[in-house]
């Protein structure tokens, strides 16, 4: 397996607080890795450094070969290859749901128009909202502005996907939704880092869960393992509380 | 009345000044706005300093003092201000009294812009930037279309006073309404009849171009339901 994301002793700061603590982690290719924790464990902020939405202040991170943490690193050409989706979607209001997900592969890659249309299009429809191609994304509920973020970063056909907790803002009744269509991308091969509480989501189709708390790597393991015998009291003590009801 | 109809073509002539050097001046000081707005969001160091500078020079004092310096300053300088294009000719006044008015009111552009700009959440350069965009396409594509939207009733209200402001040009000679309005009065003495016609002038300019305003505002409506909707959504 060729590892794709490489976290080497990984520091980062917010002004004096220390959000990551030296994070050593290697992601290989076709890894669905489900990370987990409590709030301000930095669970989000190890998924931003991915991308470069925060920059590292110590430490490498190695992504697709490129050190992210270098001044001189092509941070464009990491982004391309790396789609993200957001709590909050952060569809482009003044857009189309079809123009959201032509805007970079045209832009980017210099695909044409033509070309980039059948790319959405096709990806509308695997995400099975092919009808809502030309709604505006305020007119679609979150679970289908979900799934039509989704299909914008798939556009790029990304190498990574990165989903930063893409559950905690739906309605209950919009959760399966979106988690069918992360199921389906899982199985199919692509390399996906998941900071979720979804944690039906992390034994189905993971093949790795890490949890953090304050900054560290507190414990890591397959889900099967991870769920059924935690190591660490800390684990527990998570666990015992998001998995009770 | 008669006053008004005898002198006539002055009135037109300085009304259709007036039009001419809002037109220029609210085109210049949208220009300069947008660049000064960006250059103030973006983290560059030299120019965003001159940018800050620039902004609270204009808006820090009287348009009147900034009009009169222009104009006898510049031309210490060694500055041709009369052009001729197309056969249209533009003199000394007309020229620095577009540029003092662009100035002075693009300090405000700027800053109405930028408030539009810092109005857009920060999940929207997110996207944009992790889909591989650079920052200047972030700002030409997702940006600034949804800031434009934003200011567009703020920058009515600015253009209104933009064309009302350029009364204050009358200190440098430009023959506008005002200037003309003078003039005819200083003749007539009938001061009551001729700022009344004045009067009148200004507000077959500046009514209409707020109705536009509320009709753009209107037009743009969806965009605003998009954005109580986002808002709902949090």
């Amino acid at each position: 397996m060729t590892p794709v994301i490489e976290f080497k002793d990984v520091h980062k700061f917010f002004g004096k607080n220390h959000v990551l603590k030296g994070i050593n982690c290697t992601i290989s290719e076709g890894e669905v890795v489900v990370v987990c924790g409590p709030s301000g464990s930095g669970k989000s902020t190890f998924l931003r450094c991915i991308n470069h939405l925060e920059n590292v202040d110590r430490g490498n991170l190695l992504v697709n070969g490129i050190d992210t943490a270098s001044p001189r690193a092509n941070i464009n050409k990491v982004r391309m290859e790396t789609g993200m989706v957001f709590q909050q979607f952060n569809l482009f209001p003044h857009m189309t749901v079809l123009q959201n997900l032509m805007l970079a592969p045209m832009k980017v890659r210099k695909m044409n128009k033509t070309e980039a249309g059948k790319t959405a299009r096709a990806l509308l429809e695997r995400v099975g909202i092919g009808e809502k191609a030309e709604a505006y994304p305020a007119q679609l509920s979150g679970g289908q502005q979900q799934r039509v973020a989704i299909a914008r970063a798939l556009c790029m056909s990304p190498k990574i996907m990165l989903f930063d907790e893409p559950t905690s803002a739906l309605d209950p009744e919009m959760i399966q939704e979106v988690l069918n269509v992360m199921r389906d991308l899982a199985r199919s091969g692509m390399t996906m880092v998941t900071v979720t509480h979804e944690m039906g989501f992390a034994r189905e189709v993971g093949t790795r869960v890490i949890f953090m708390d304050e900054g560290n790597i507190v414990e890591e393991g397959n889900p099967q393992e991870f769920f059924a015998n935690p190591r660490e009291e800390r684990t527990k003590l998570f666990l015992s509380k998001i998995l009770k009801h | 009345m008669d006053v008004i109809f005898e002198n006539g073509d002055l009135f037109l002539s300085g009304f259709l000044t007036t039009i001419y050097i809002s037109i220029f001046a609210a085109i210049l000081s949208l220009i300069i706005g947008i660049v000064v707005a960006v250059l103030r969001v973006t983290p560059s160091g030299g120019l965003k300093v001159l940018a800050i500078v620039y902004t609270e020079f204009f808006r820090n004092t009287p348009f009147l003092v900034q009009a009169l310096a222009l104009y006898f300053g510049l031309p210490k300088l060694g500055l041709r201000l009369q052009f001729q294009v197309f056969g249209l000719e533009f003199n000394q006044s007309f020229v620095v009294g577009t540029m003092a008015l662009a100035l002075y009111t693009g300090a405000y552009v700027a800053e109405t812009i930028r408030s539009g700009l810092l109005a857009i959440a920060p999940g929207q350069t997110e996207a944009a930037r992790s889909l591989g965009l650079s920052m200047m396409q972030t700002l030409r594509l997702v940006i600034i279309p949804q800031a434009v939207r934003l200011v567009i009733p703020p920058l009515g209200n600015l253009l209104i006073a933009l064309v009302k402001n350029s009364a204050v040009l009358t200190a440098i000679g430009l023959a506008e309404l005002m200037y003309n309005a003078s003039q005819v009065n200083n003749r007539t003495f009938r001061t009551f009849e001729v700022f009344t016609a004045v009067i009148i002038f200004y507000l077959v300019l500046t009514l209409p171009l707020g109705w536009l305003v509320s009709y753009l505002e209107k037009k743009l409506n969806p965009l605003r339901a998009i954005r109580l909707n986002l808002r709902g959504a949090r």
